[in-house]
């Protein structure tokens, strides 16, 4: 397959980008990356993703395909015979990992979005103790999913730990932002260790970026919001 | 019926199978006494007088003679022990299918729970139906989904799934018969993110229109023309969202169906028109009169009372903002 078969119009800080990034390695398929300035929208971005205009976005020969999650899915059906499989092949563990992964992307990230905004000491208390609630139910998922093994797929990465996982830079920069533990060994000690794997293992660990350069680009949008809420 | 009429073909001109007197075939035919036995535990007629009435006159002359009548084992006993027989083996059928136990958790009216009972129907899964009431939800709800606490649940030989997009996907790696995805990973692809976009995108900002008034209401309706626009396209050359089926993608825009009118009305706005959405229009009345769509549609004077006490209470609160 000729590398400009494959393309992905990615921004290296997004957890959603790096999902994909870190499947295709998984997968070996060679592709070709596309960093997508920020904030603008280069014509074909907006011509592959005329409905939502965001990355990531896989082109495939020349069809896109949209949404990280629907990518990952597709990745691993069309280059299936390259490595197992991302899904249980048990219709319920695929069933709990689908689950989890939409709880991950629906419910508890965007606890992650708030507490960046919130401005109040009480409304951010409030949003650290449910995004730690809901990493409790994460840590038993891990235990469930698991089943001894090092990763929610099992012996191998598979689609869960890709889903929690790429947010994994984001969550240390916010606790070196905040100064809070969210990620606590006395509370979720199976998604500790399972962190400290994921992000040292070889196909992610050149993906994932280093929490301070994300704490870089976090205040540089702060930077460019406050500028643009003082101009109106 | 056809092997007895052979045997009383044996019986032509006979007073018993062996001619005068009683013979080899006579015993190995004896258990044939067992036949109104039979006919009484499992309530059906075998052995009658009009279609067999050489088999019928040999019973009586067999049953009457003594080396056999005194060998007979207690009628009633008989008539006791295969009656428990019976239950035992019906029994047994309805553990086996016990054994593929499906239930679904939902309510009268959830558009998400119906995604649910179409793609088993369409399936020919056999489930049963636990109707909650939302104000009051029931310890096996929660039990089954602590995380959302939600309809619908589907219970799968008591392992619950949650999340409506999440069982339609469950239900088509179970049971393979009637596939409602593609096999192509690309048109899977694209399914799933236009099911993702009714989810994310559509049915919130449809929800944003009932929950407004005049000028606001104006604006707001903007993005849902845009968003139909999407969906409309998506069935240019097409039947079904699926093709020339029903499929995952007709079963998650299928809401539309029967609560965008329900939404026009109580909300008093116009959203799908054939002017504007043809395909759309008349997927959505080829879709509703679909045998197994429309016998589960929930009550619609019962929708526009429910949404209308809806509108009303979003509405007054505004208001009071």
């Amino acid at each position: 397959m000729a590398t400009s078969d494959v393309k992905l119009l990615g921004a290296w800080p997004s957890p959603y980008v790096n999902r994909v990034q870190i499947v295709l390695k998984l997968k070996s398929v060679d592709y070709e990356y596309m960093e997508q300035s920020f904030p603008g929208k280069s014509e074909l971005l907006l011509k592959s993703n005329p409905v939502y205009k965001k990355i990531p976005v896989l082109i495939h020969g020349d069809k896109p395909i949209c949404e990280s999650l629907i990518i990952v899915q597709y990745i691993d059906e069309v280059w299936n015979k390259n490595g197992p499989s991302l899904l249980p092949s048990d219709p319920y563990d695929c069933a709990m990992a689908r689950f989890w992964a939409a709880y991950i992307d629906d419910k508890w990230f965007p606890i992650m979005g708030e507490l960046r905004k919130a401005q109040e000491e009480e409304a951010k208390a409030t949003l650290i103790k449910q995004a730690a609630e809901g990493l409790v139910l994460l840590e038993e998922a891990f235990l469930k999913c698991s089943k001894g093994k090092d990763y929610f797929g099992g012996e191998s990465i598979g689609y869960l730990d890709i889903a929690l996982g790429s947010f994994l830079g984001w969550i240390k920069a916010g606790e070196i932002m905040s100064g809070v533990k969210l990620l606590d060994e006395t509370k979720t000690p199976g998604l500790v260790q399972w962190a400290q794997r994921f992000c040292s293992n070889d196909v992610v660990k050149d993906v994932l970026p280093e929490p301070e350069k994300l704490i870089e680009v976090l205040k540089m949008i702060q930077a460019r919001l406050k500028a643009a809420a003082t101009s109106t | 019926m056809e092997n007895l009429k052979f045997v009383k073909e044996q019986l032509k001109g006979k007073k018993f199978f062996g001619g005068g007197k009683i013979g080899y075939i006579d015993v190995a035919f004896d258990w044939l006494n067992l036949a109104s036995i039979i006919e009484e535990v499992a309530g059906v007629k075998l052995i009658d007088e009009d279609n067999f009435p050489w088999l019928k006159a040999w019973m009586e002359l067999f049953s009457d003679v003594p080396v056999i009548k005194q060998s007979w084992p207690d009628q009633e006993k008989l008539i006791i022990k295969y009656q428990f027989v019976l239950k035992l083996e019906s029994n047994q059928t309805s553990m086996s299918s016990a054994q593929e136990e499906v239930k679904l958790f939902r309510n009268w009216s959830s558009a998400y729970a119906l995604r649910i009972v179409w793609a088993l129907k369409i399936k020919g899964i056999e489930f049963h139906t636990i109707f909650e009431d939302l104000e009051n939800k029931s310890p096996s709800l929660l039990h089954y989904n602590p995380v959302h606490k939600k309809v619908p649940v589907l219970v799968h030989n008591g392992k619950p799934i949650c999340e409506s997009l999440v069982v339609l996907e469950y239900i088509e790696e179970t049971w393979k018969q009637n596939p409602l995805l593609p096999e192509d990973p690309l048109d899977k692809a694209t399914a799933r993110f236009w099911a993702k976009f009714n989810d994310d995108k559509l049915l919130p900002s449809i929800a944003v229109v009932f929950t407004t008034q005049g000028k606001e209401q104006e604006e707001v309706k903007v993005p849902v023309m845009e968003n139909l626009k999407f969906v409309d396209e998506q069935l240019k050359g097409k039947k079904y969202f699926g093709g020339e089926k029903i499929g995952f993608l007709d079963i998650v825009f299928g809401w539309l169906a029967n609560m965008a009118s329900v939404v026009e009305e109580v909300a008093g706005v116009q959203l799908i028109d054939e002017e504007n959405f043809p395909l759309l229009k008349a997927w959505m009345e080829l879709f509703s009169d679909t045998p197994v769509i429309k016998e589960s549609w929930p009550d619609r004077e019962k929708l526009i009372i429910k949404y209308q006490l809806r509108r009303e209470g979003y509405l007054a609160s505004s208001v009071a903002k």
